[in-house]
Formats: structure tokens, sequence, C-alpha cells
């Protein structure tokens, strides 16, 4: 009889890769665009699942912030992307999305994520312009090592969205913040995000340190916004 | 072992193993290529970068270095930049004037590596870029003998083609009149630990190797090898695996990719 030996070593597993919404929920998101982004985020569950069951190597972990006037976990359990759920967000209040940064920086330290993880995603979501101390949040962020390495995407609603805060979040000139004006570009973006970027950070090849410009996961073009019709724009 | 990741994408093995032994040396070296799309041609660059640790460390056991311990490690501060150079001429000689930019066709070939060396008197590591070279003592200690590269998270890691490439080995020269003397040398590039749970399952690994080689027998366990690690990465992270060790006191290697 052959003796079957044991496989050396202990539990094996697939790499965390842990995937963080932070939806602004001000005032200003009132009516039609947090509706949207609800219905945009909840559009994108079954692509986002989809993409994650391709690599099975990669297990999608997602947890959500909103801010306004402060900060708090819409999904704070690290919850895995089969089962991923989306609850309504409200809007009501400022815009506190320096907080929010220090809550997930909460989240991006080693002893919280270890070194085995893929770089975490971040996608930073807002219509307006930051009314606390964003610098402060951004570099509580950038100073844990996950928070250095993460994949940060930063998505525009409307036109009074500050551009700007949105380009120092992604830290990466190669990737422009997304403005999306209407319905429609917002689904697109938040679909882009939570599957292109997505499959992109999931199976990331290695990056040489001294080379890195352009963060550690190179990502695709995001798609085009569509033509204006003047009516539909926010 | 070729990783799931890659065969689902049609990729190609980009680690590389080699080994050799002689009367006087036995030296074993591990790489991974880079892989994304600006080292195209990293499953070159690591193959060349196991061909050159095995010579370069094969001439430097030979060579006559004098007797003390102090002219021996000099001698060996020498290694990476002789690695470093001597890999470029490789690589520059593989492209074949393909590619204009020395940085740009470096950049192609970029790999990692890791190697060991034990002769009569004392056993050098040397690494450069991810991966793990582990030391299980005749004590039963688990022992890293190179300095972790701090910094190194995600998929970040040092590189043969940087510029500065010697500046980022990691060297380490141990003699033998110092205990607790090895009794296995463990390599490994870095889709093997990163497909264990944590760190501890991955060092279980370690100590069950050398326990059913002894049980089982060498070739038993190079048998069952490629099985295990091509359930390693399929279950794990899916990247190239390789692991390769050295028993020092049979001076006796079991590498397997």
């Amino acid at each position: 009889m052959t003796d079957i030996i044991k496989r050396p070593g202990g539990a094996m597993a697939n790499r965390p890769l842990h995937f963080f919404w932070l939806a602004d929920c001000s005032g200003s998101m009132y009516g039609e665009k947090i509706e949207q982004l609800n219905y945009a985020i909840r559009n994108a569950i079954k692509p986002m699942q989809d993409v994650a069951a391709d690599n099975p190597n990669a297990q999608v972990m997602v947890r959500a912030i909103k801010f306004s006037t402060g900060a708090q976990w819409h999904i704070a359990q690290a919850t895995p992307v089969e089962d991923f759920k989306w609850d309504n967000l409200t809007a009501n209040g400022v815009t506190d999305m320096g907080l929010a940064l220090q809550l997930a920086a909460e989240q991006l330290d080693v002893t919280q994520m270890p070194e085995r993880c893929l770089p975490p995603v971040l996608v930073l979501v807002s219509d307006g312009q930051p009314t606390d101390d964003f610098n402060d949040g951004l570099n509580t962020l950038m100073n844990k090592p996950w928070g250095r390495k993460s994949v940060r995407i930063g998505i525009g609603i409307g036109q009074d969205a500050d551009l700007e805060v949105l380009q120092k979040f992604i830290g990466n000139p190669e990737i422009r913040p997304l403005q999306a004006n209407n319905a429609e570009d917002l689904v697109k973006y938040i679909r882009w995000a939570s599957t292109v970027v997505l499959q992109a950070a999931s199976a990331p090849a290695s990056q040489v340190k001294d080379q890195v410009s352009g963060g550690v996961v190179p990502i695709p073009q995001a798609p085009p916004a569509s033509d204006i019709d003047a009516d539909d724009v926010w | 072992m070729r990783g799931a990741s890659h065969k689902r994408s049609d990729k190609p093995n980009q680690d590389a193993w080699a080994f050799s032994q002689n009367y006087t040396c036995t030296v074993l070296a591990v790489a991974d290529g880079h892989g994304s799309s600006k080292h195209t041609h990293s499953e070159i660059g690591a193959q060349l970068a196991v061909q050159v640790a095995l010579t370069l460390l094969n001439d430097f056991a030979h060579a006559d270095k004098g007797e003390d311990s102090r002219q021996i490690k000099q001698a060996a501060d020498y290694l990476p930049s002789q690695i470093v150079q001597a890999w470029r001429a490789a690589v520059d000689n593989a492209d074949n004037g393909e590619t204009e930019n020395p940085k740009d066709r470096y950049s192609l070939y970029g790999s990692t590596l890791i190697a060991a060396l034990i002769s009569t008197d004392y056993v050098l590591y040397l690494q450069i870029g991810d991966g793990d070279l582990l030391v299980l003592t005749d004590d039963g200690q688990l022992q890293h003998p190179l300095p972790k590269n701090i910094g190194l998270i995600a998929n970040e890691t040092f590189s043969l083609c940087e510029a500065k490439a010697i500046y980022h080995f990691e060297l380490a020269l141990q003699f033998f009149n110092h205990k607790p003397t090895p009794a296995l040398i463990f390599l490994a590039t870095d889709g093997y630990a990163n497909s264990f749970t944590d760190q501890a399952d991955f060092h279980q690994a370690v100590e069950d190797f050398q326990q059913q080689i002894t049980t089982h027998g060498a070739d038993k366990i190079q048998h069952c090898l490629a099985d295990w690690l091509d359930e390693t990465s399929e279950q794990g992270s899916g990247d190239d695996v390789t692991v390769a060790m050295m028993f020092p006191s049979v001076v006796q290697e079991q590498p397997a990719e």
C-alpha cells in the first residue's frame, strides 16, 4: 500500500483584498444624487461578484464608510463580496471627508491587514468640498503602509465636486478623478471601479520598488463620459 | 511550478531555480521574474539570474581568498556588484541588440534572486527582492539569516534590473564553527509563503519538509512536490511557486520547481 504523505505546512488561503467605499452623504447629495449613488452601487454588486469569482486566488472583502457631519461605518464588518448587500444611504449635514479618511486609515495598518494581503482599493465618491481638515485625514491615511500602497479612485458627482481634492486623494498623476455629471456616468464609473479596478488589484504582477511612479497597481483607462444633455446635468 | 493565475491568463512560469554541486561546494538559487507588462522577458531574466548566481558563487568558493574569516567576508562583499554586472552582461547577450536603451532592456528582464552557497567552512546567503530564505538549525530553531526587507508589502519588490540594485542586496556569511549549524536551508519565491494563512502556517511547512524528508526520504518527497506546489498555488496565492532545499549535513540538495 502506498503511503499518503500530508502536504507540508498549515492552512492555505487565497489572498484578502479589502475594498472600501467612502461615500459622501452631505446635505448637497440629497435627492437624486444619493438615490443614484445607491442605485449605482447596488447595480454594480453582481458584476463585482462575477469579477471576484473569476479569480479564486483573491478573497474580496467589502466595507463602506459614510461621511457627512462626522464619519461612520456603513458596512463596518469586512464582508465577503459574495455576501455584499447595499442598504440605502441618506443625505444630511456637512462634508467631513477628512474624518472618513481617518476612519479608513484605522483599518489600513499591518496589524489589521497582514502583509500577504493584496493592495486595498479605496473608492471615494463626493459631490463637494471637504468641510473638515482633509489634509490631516489624508496624512493619517498615507502614514499607514497599506494607505500608501492602496489603489485610490476618486469619483466627483456634479459640477461642484472638488476635483483637486479628489486628485490629492488619488495621489497618482496617471489616474485622474472621474466626474459624473449625470446618472448614467455615475453608474458607469461605479461599475468600472467595482469591476475593472477590482480585477487589476486582485492579480497584480510584481512592481519594482524604485520604478513605481504611478502606484503599485497599473489601472486601466476609465470609460469616457457620456455626451452631456444639458437637461440631465447635475 | 507555474501558478494557477498564470495558467488562467496563459502566462508562462516566470520563476526559475538551479543548483550545482562539486567537491568544494553546493550552490542553490531561485528567482522570480516580475511578470508585469514592463517586464515581458522576466522568465528569461530569472533563468539568467540563477545561472549567474551558480557561476559566481561557485567561483567564489573556489577562489583563493585567504584563510581567515575576515578576508572571506571582504571578498563576499563584492558579490552583489559582481552578480549585477554578470546578470546585465547576460541580459545584453540574450537581448541581442533588440532593446537600445539599457535601462529599458534590464527592466524587460527584471527578476529577484535568492541563493545559498555551502562550502566546507561556511554557508553564504544572499537575496535581492521578495521571497524567503529560512534556515532550520540542528537544534530545531527556525531562523531568517537575512534581514527582512522593510517596506516591501503589497506587490513591490527590489530587483536586479534597478540602477541601484547592489544596494538592495542582503548578504550573510556564517562559519560552521558557530553553533547552531543549519540542518535545512529553505529557499522559496514569494508565491509560496503568500499561499499560507499566516506566517506560522508557512513556517510549519519548512519544519514539515525536514520531518518528512527524514521519515520518507528525499526521492519520495521530490515525487510529491509537483502536486503539492500545484495545490498550493491553486488554493493559495495563484502565483508561480518554487521551493528549493539543501541539507548541509549531507551536502545533498533537493530542489524542485
